[in-house]
């Protein structure tokens, strides 16, 4: 009898081995990513895609899914197969590892950057000449005004941007949370539509016309002005906003299970090339890389930025003050 | 006088006349230019007030109805987007939720992503066998309920499969199928529970498939179902085949002679092993395509008891035993299985064979014996009305539907087979022989023919004749009667 059994495991064993090299000539990545990022990872793969059958002689294809930042965390976590994310805020990629444990805890730390190989900002998309001269924050609130944002709960842009107008309230008011409530009370009150992500806010604003308005991805923002017109929308500034760090990871259990951590942790490694860092600037991200950063430093104005470590004591904590059920947005979006 | 007065009278009144008529024309001349002037000055101040009206800034009143104008426009656009939004969301939602799925291939549910379903599937075989008056059997002709199979079937996060199929016929209950895959990758799946151990070819083709109603001789020497674990795959772009098993090892045959055991009697093991190509696949000369070919083979330990033999029985295809063992008799010791097999497709041809060679070692008293087994097959398939002939059975091309000139499709069979006992089972005395030979026929050697009628892709009808002759198996020395049946069925399968 254990004579059979070592002879089957030794039969099972080079089926196996056997069975392996046939796997090795194509792959699938799948990235799931939050809204805006179509057009900047169509780019990337494509290029990533060359470099890699050029290094290694596999052909890799990376399909990508978008959506809202927080609805794509769940997604995962309920069984999409992830080999790698690359969604809107760490909190997000926190939730994978921890609910879905699908990925260590100290996630973050494994790429440069806090893994994240580009930043951005949110600045306001307004209609050609400013009819309405929305000139910051406190404009937003005026009854007048139409403002687009998308869903705190689902997009990730929604929660820079929120938290963004918290920030600048918590200045305004010298920290009177009642009067911060207040303020994005109103703010919120302004918001005819609440989409699921960036992409369907930019979709209300511009091809719907709604809004006068929209507090956007600072890239949205250049997309916008670039492809749908320059005499149709105006980027406003705001006098304070917030530093958004996009973060990427690997999904390890995916990624082991699926055979395609090799590939996969190269075209995150990749995102930090020179090569990428510039696809990245042209599509209006802030690329970290100094060269790029210097290439692209034009387009993108100086703003006051503050930073969710700063302002809010760190992601962990600001989901749970305003985003968890019952937090702060909840107690301000019924009112 | 005359003269002056034609002068006062005619001329003058001329003069006077054209002068008048002169000062008329000029005075009308005047007018007109007059009224010219002033249809000019008109048409300067009509101009002058349209460029104070183009000027004008709106009033108070106009402003107004402008912005209620656009307010109620926004309100508008506000409603569609929304309306969007939310059917996106129902889109989303009814992505992502259940559906209920119904057709050729069962009932049940699955998600959007099919990483979960539940089918139920099954089929019911309702057979009519009549026998040869003359053919030396019991066994009166009748009507049965040959297979009542339910399936259940599932997915489970996509790569986990499951299936379990009792089965009700003949009046039985008996668990057929329970087990669960794990299905890692086409090159690497793991099985485990009660299954077909792959050995068989004909005895892997489902019993829906079958081309003629019973499955033939060779089919005796594998085991119907079993019980271990299994790793499979498919290599080489699906060209090769593997499966690699251990399980209790039951004995060769169907489920009423012990093909299909639910316990081992014994702590002997069978290792199986089948390799399949089709190595033609990819080839450019289409007859090639459909060929397959493979081998498989068992090796244990079968250890049996004077009560509990652990040795099959054979049966004819009119499930009649032919061959059993002495009482008495019983394995005792190695058990090899050794299965060439083939089949070919093209177009609506198919040939399938097969060989066995099995051998077990038997005793019975202080006679110990290794008894061989042989046999082989040959079935060749013909569908009449041009469809594919395949392993899986005929898809007809029109369903039978005479209104719309569908009649289904036609399939001939004819078949060849035999089964032979080593003599070495039979040799020695009344006392140590392991087979009786005035009761267990040494040869078995058979033809069949069938027609197949495929009304649609569920419901099947087959009519069979097969004859059988024996070498051995009566007293004296002498063969047992021809077994001649005559087989009916009717299939609905989903």
């Amino acid at each position: 009898m254990n004579s059979l059994f070592r002879t089957f495991v030794a039969f099972a064993s080079l089926a196996l081995v056997a069975a392996r090299p046939a796997l090795g000539a194509e792959t699938t990545l799948l990235n799931v990513s939050y809204d805006p990022t179509r057009e900047l990872y169509q780019q990337i793969n494509a290029a990533f895609a060359k470099q890699w059958e050029a290094k290694t002689g596999q052909k890799v294809t990376i399909k990508q899914s978008h959506g809202g930042s927080g609805r794509q965390a769940r997604s995962v976590i309920d069984g999409l197969d992830a080999d790698v994310v690359t969604l809107a805020l760490a909190y997000d990629i926190d939730e994978i590892a921890s609910r879905g444990k699908l990925l260590p805890q100290a996630w973050q730390k494994r790429l440069p950057d806090n893994s994240a190989p580009y930043t951005s900002t949110i600045v306001f998309l307004v209609r050609k000449g400013n009819p309405k001269g929305i000139r910051d924050w406190d404009d937003l609130v005026r009854k007048d005004v139409a403002v687009i944002t998308p869903n705190p709960k689902t997009s990730g842009g929604a929660r820079w941007n929120y938290l963004a107008a918290w920030a600048y309230a918590v200045k305004k008011f010298a920290g009177d949370e009642a009067k911060v409530k207040d303020f994005i009370a109103a703010l919120y009150r302004n918001v005819p539509v609440l989409d699921t992500g960036a992409r369907g806010s930019l979709t209300t604003f511009t091809e719907r016309g709604i809004g006068d308005v929209f507090i956007s991805w600072e890239n949205e923002a250049f997309l916008a002005t670039k492809e749908l017109g320059p005499d149709k929308y105006d980027i406003v500034l705001p006098s304070l906003s917030i530093l958004a760090e996009p973060p990427v990871t690997l999904v390890d259990r995916v990624a082991d299970r699926r055979g395609t951590r090799k590939v996969a942790e190269a075209y995150l490694q990749f995102l930090y090339t020179p090569e990428a860092q510039d696809i990245i600037g042209a599509n209006y991200y802030r690329p970290r890389d100094p060269q790029a950063a210097a290439k692209y430093a034009r387009q993108f104005p100086k703003l006051n930025l503050v930073t969710v470590d700063g302002e809010f004591g760190g992601w962990q904590k600001a989901q749970k003050t305003h985003f968890l059920d019952g937090g702060v947005f909840d107690q301000v979006f019924t009112r | 006088m005359r003269f002056i007065q034609g002068l006062l009278s005619g001329v003058i009144p001329a003069i006077v006349l054209a002068m008048l008529a002169g000062a008329a024309a000029a005075q009308s001349t005047e007018k007109e230019e007059a009224l010219l002037r002033r249809i000019e000055a008109l048409d300067q101040k009509i101009e002058e007030l349209e460029r104070r009206l183009g000027n004008a800034p709106p009033s108070p009143r106009e402003e107004a109805l402008k912005q209620r104008v656009d307010d109620i426009d926004q309100q508008v656009r506000i409603v569609g987007r929304k309306q969007e939004i939310e059917q996106e969301a129902a889109a989303a939602r009814a992505k992502d939720g259940p559906q209920a799925v119904a057709g050729r291939d069962g009932f049940g549910v699955r998600t959007a992503d099919n990483q979960f379903a539940f089918r139920l599937r099954g089929y019911l075989q309702a057979d009519a066998r009549v026998y040869d008056d003359e053919a030396q059997t019991a066994a009166p002709d009748t009507f049965t309920l040959r297979r009542v199979r339910p399936i259940f079937e599932g997915t489970l996060f996509g790569k986990y499969g499951f299936r379990f199929m009792p089965d009700f016929g003949q009046g039985s209950t008996q668990i057929f199928d329970a087990y669960g895959d794990a299905n890692f990758n086409p090159a690497f799946r793991v099985r485990v529970g009660k299954f077909k151990p792959g050995v068989g070819l004909e005895r892997l083709q489902s019993a829906t498939a079958l081309s003629l109603v019973e499955r033939a001789l060779p089919t005796n020497l594998v085991p119907t179902r079993d019980i271990g674990v299994q790793v499979s795959g498919d290599l080489l772009e699906n060209r090769l085949t593997y499966e690699l098993g251990v399980f209790n090892g039951v004995v060769d045959g169907g489920q009423a002679t012990g093909g299909s055991g639910d316990r081992d009697s014994n702590s002997g093991k069978d290792a199986a092993v089948r390799l399949f190509a089709h190595p033609f696949r990819a080839s450019e000369t289409p007859w090639l395509q459909g060929l397959g070919v493979g081998v498989a083979g068992t090796w244990g330990e079968q250890q049996g008891t004077a009560t509990n033999a652990v040795l099959p029985a054979f049966v004819t295809p009119g499930q009649q035993t032919f061959f059993s063992y002495s009482a008495g008799a019983f394995a005792d010791g190695e058990r090899t299985r050794f299965a060439p097999q083939f089949y070919w497709y093209w177009q609506t041809w198919g040939l399938l064979g097969e060989y066995y060679l099995n051998n077990q070692r038997v005793r019975r008293g202080t006679s110990v014996r290794d008894v061989d087994v042989t046999a082989w097959q040959l079935t060749l398939n013909w569908v009449l009305t041009g469809e594919d002939a395949s392993f899986g059975g005929v898809r007809p091309r029109q369903p039978f539907d005479p209104a719309a000139g569908g009649w289904g499709a036609f399939e001939l069979v004819g078949r060849a087979q035999q089964l032979e006992v080593d003599d070495a089972a039979f040799a020695g005395t009344a006392a140590t022989r392991l087979a009786d030979p005035s009761t267990a026929a040494r040869k078995a050697t058979g033809f069949g023919l069938g027609l197949n009628w495929y009304l649609n892709r569920a419901v099947k009808v087959q009519a069979a004749f097969e004859r059988t002759r024996f070498d051995g198996g009566a007293a004296n020395g002498g063969d047992r009667r021809d077994e001649n049946v005559f087989f009916t069925r009717y299939q609905v399968s989903f």
